[in-house]
């Protein structure tokens, strides 16, 4: 039994240890996923087809307004864009206090896509603050027009 | 990803688990049973997530917590109550007893006669010992463990004993 308790004390501590840092010195890198991170999984979850998975990620507001519905459709019209997805590529662009926008390129079988998801840092996670406006975009040409 | 960063939740994650394996005990990940060998295999890839900050650390913290807290209440139970035991690890079979492979059990272990007589090699046990063995059956660890005959056992002290005892009697 006092195992138990000294193991739970552990955990317990160190959640106050990661808690003290994400939301009391403001780490918004080290203990908690990156922007661009999140913005890849994201995009792993749209087109892969698990629309759960990509609503968890989304901010408080984003998730309001797009139900499962709205995002299962997202997902099937990324998918039915870019074929099955190939590869997740995110770098950090515009990077203020508690918000941020990620470049993502994604390939595909049948083509390749970049967008500019915006993210927001709310409760000590990065999350999506926007996806439909972005995944309407496509900076990249076709992969066959593309110069490789 | 910044290899600074990397490094940070290394030292993190490792300070994290090294507390939480010094009050578990040192059985807790020991690979000594199947089920503590999967709890291994499933910390050392959440430790990759958290690394790589595919998680937010706290998530890794309460992944990693919960199931080694769990298999600590299932340790702590089965230590109590050996019914629990039973149901968590079940009873060792025995592959051979007096001598005899059994082949119902064999079979339900997947463990042919060769594969049998490796183990009991690995042992220092030929075929032509298997008489000497009252029961052989694989542990929880999957070390087969072998116990001989009282009269197969090598000579101890207390038989030397028995035989001067014995000598010094005849010679009155």
């Amino acid at each position: 039994m006092k195992t138990l308790l000294k193991a739970l004390a552990v955990i317990v501590l160190s959640l106050a240890v990661v808690g003290g840092v994400v939301f009391g010195l403001g780490d918004d890198e080290t203990l908690v996923s990156p922007p661009e991170v999140v913005a890849e999984r994201f995009i792993d979850a749209l087109g892969h087809g698990r629309p759960g998975a990509a609503r968890a990620l989304l901010a408080e507001s984003a998730a309001r307004s797009a139900s499962i519905t709205t995002v299962t459709e997202a997902s099937r019209r990324l998918r039915s864009r870019i074929g099955d997805l190939e590869h997740v590529k995110a770098i950090a662009q515009n990077r203020r206090r508690s918000r941020a926008t990620v470049r993502v390129e994604i390939e595909g079988s049948r083509m390749q896509l970049a967008l500019a998801l915006p993210l927001v840092l709310e409760r000590g996670e990065w999350s999506i603050e926007e996806f439909g406006g972005a995944l309407a975009q496509s900076a990249l040409p076709p992969r066959e027009n593309r110069a490789r | 990803m910044s290899p600074l960063r990397i490094a940070i939740r290394a030292v993190i994650a490792y300070v994290f688990l090294l507390a939480l394996l010094r009050v578990s005990g040192k059985r807790l990940l020991a690979e000594a049973t199947g089920m503590q060998f999967v709890l291994a295999i499933v910390v050392g890839d959440l430790i990759d997530d958290a690394l790589f900050a595919t998680v937010p650390f706290g998530q890794f913290v309460v992944a990693a917590g919960t199931l080694t807290l769990l298999q600590l209440v299932i340790a702590v139970a089965a230590f109590h109550d050996i019914r629990v035991w039973r149901l968590i690890e079940g009873e060792p079979p025995t592959l051979l007893q007096n001598g005899m492979p059994r082949r119902q059990v064999n079979r339900q272990e997947r463990v042919n006669r060769k594969e049998l007589a490796s183990l009991l090699r690995l042992q220092g046990i030929s075929a032509a010992q298997w008489a000497e063995i009252k029961r052989a059956r694989i542990e929880e660890g999957g070390v087969l463990a072998v116990i001989r005959h009282e009269w197969a056992k090598p000579a101890q002290r207390r038989d030397a004993e028995f035989v001067k005892a014995r000598a010094r009697r005849r010679g009155r």
